[in-house]
């Protein structure tokens, strides 16, 4: 990886610093805590290609219209701890977890297109979670 | 969602990490966020020095949550803090930690509910679809998902999805 990143797919930084978050149908995500799973799934999302993750983060990305599909699933591992973290401001209750993923993405002003191999193939790098959580104004400061 | 060329010593290990090839050598990773390995230590000077400029003509930037409620904006705030590593590269706060347990996942304030995180690596295959040839790539992928209450621009207390691609 490294120096070799040909491709960022990501929705960009807002304007107000919101990091590559977006508003999305609350029916393509599922989370369970009681059972430890979670999934999060949707199909042909417009996703601009910033191409590397310097030119995505510099003050004027260029980037190519690109489009994302993907299929995440979480399998929790652990069961609810409770975190509160006074200096960053959260709290919660959370289930260490693993995740996978497949996804493809089309990006055909380049002629470029790409699927990843099956998502059983795909591992999480240190520890994935899902939980319930309280920031900002919900944060309990006693 | 990140691709890399992948390298032709490249490969999984027996316990899942991925092996990267270095001028130095494979290396196994797997326990940095990809954003931290995908600097060089010139790239982090670049970026960083690119970055004073920019922010030395920017006299308008404003932290979140200190502009007044917009009405009729139901968007969500970011959260205050970032990492530092990002603050370091860049010089300028990224509202955004790793997906990892323990660190806040969110990127949304005043938030209330559930949530899931995670960075997950792998290869696949590339297609050109002009002439049909193909290339392998690892990528890297930090997905995330919140589903709850929040406080919106506008003041009120709304219901809703996001996702963190």
């Amino acid at each position: 990886m490294g120096q070799g990143q040909v491709h960022d797919f990501n929705p960009g930084v807002g304007t107000d610093g919101l990091f590559w978050t977006l508003p999305i149908p609350r029916n393509s995500i599922a989370i369970d805590l009681d059972t430890g799973t979670a999934a999060f799934k949707m199909t042909d999302l417009a996703m601009p290609d910033f191409h590397d993750i310097v030119n995505s983060l510099s003050p004027n990305p260029t980037s190519t219209p690109g489009m994302v599909s993907f299929d995440v699933h979480w399998h929790a591992n652990s069961g609810l701890m409770a975190l509160r973290d006074t200096s960053v401001g959260f709290t919660g209750e959370y289930r260490k977890s693993t995740a996978n993923i497949w996804w493809s993405a089309q990006e055909p002003a380049q002629n470029f297109a790409f699927e990843s191999d099956p998502a059983a193939t795909s591992t999480t790098v240190n520890t994935a979670v899902m939980g319930h959580e309280r920031n900002g104004h919900f944060f309990p400061h006693h | 969602m990140t691709l890399s060329q992948l390298q032709p010593r490249d490969g999984p290990w027996p316990d899942g990490r991925m092996i990267v090839s270095t001028p130095g050598g494979p290396r196994a990773v797997g326990h940095a966020h990809f954003w931290e390995r995908a600097f060089s230590r010139r790239q982090f000077v670049r970026a960083a020095a690119g970055t004073t400029a920019a922010i030395a003509g920017a006299s308008l930037w404003m932290p979140a949550g200190v502009s007044a409620a917009r009405p009729g904006d139901a968007s969500p705030n970011p959260i205050p803090g970032g990492d530092p590593t990002l603050e370091q590269a860049f010089g300028k706060l990224f509202h955004v930690y790793f997906p990892y347990f323990g660190q806040e996942v969110a990127t949304i304030t005043d938030f209330n509910g559930k949530l899931a995180a995670a960075e997950m690596q792998g290869a696949g295959t590339g297609t050109n679809t002009m002439t049909g040839a193909t290339t392998r790539y690892t990528y890297d992928a930090d997905m995330r998902v919140m589903d709850g209450v929040y406080v919106a621009k506008d003041g009120h207390t709304h219901r809703g999805a996001f996702g963190f691609v």
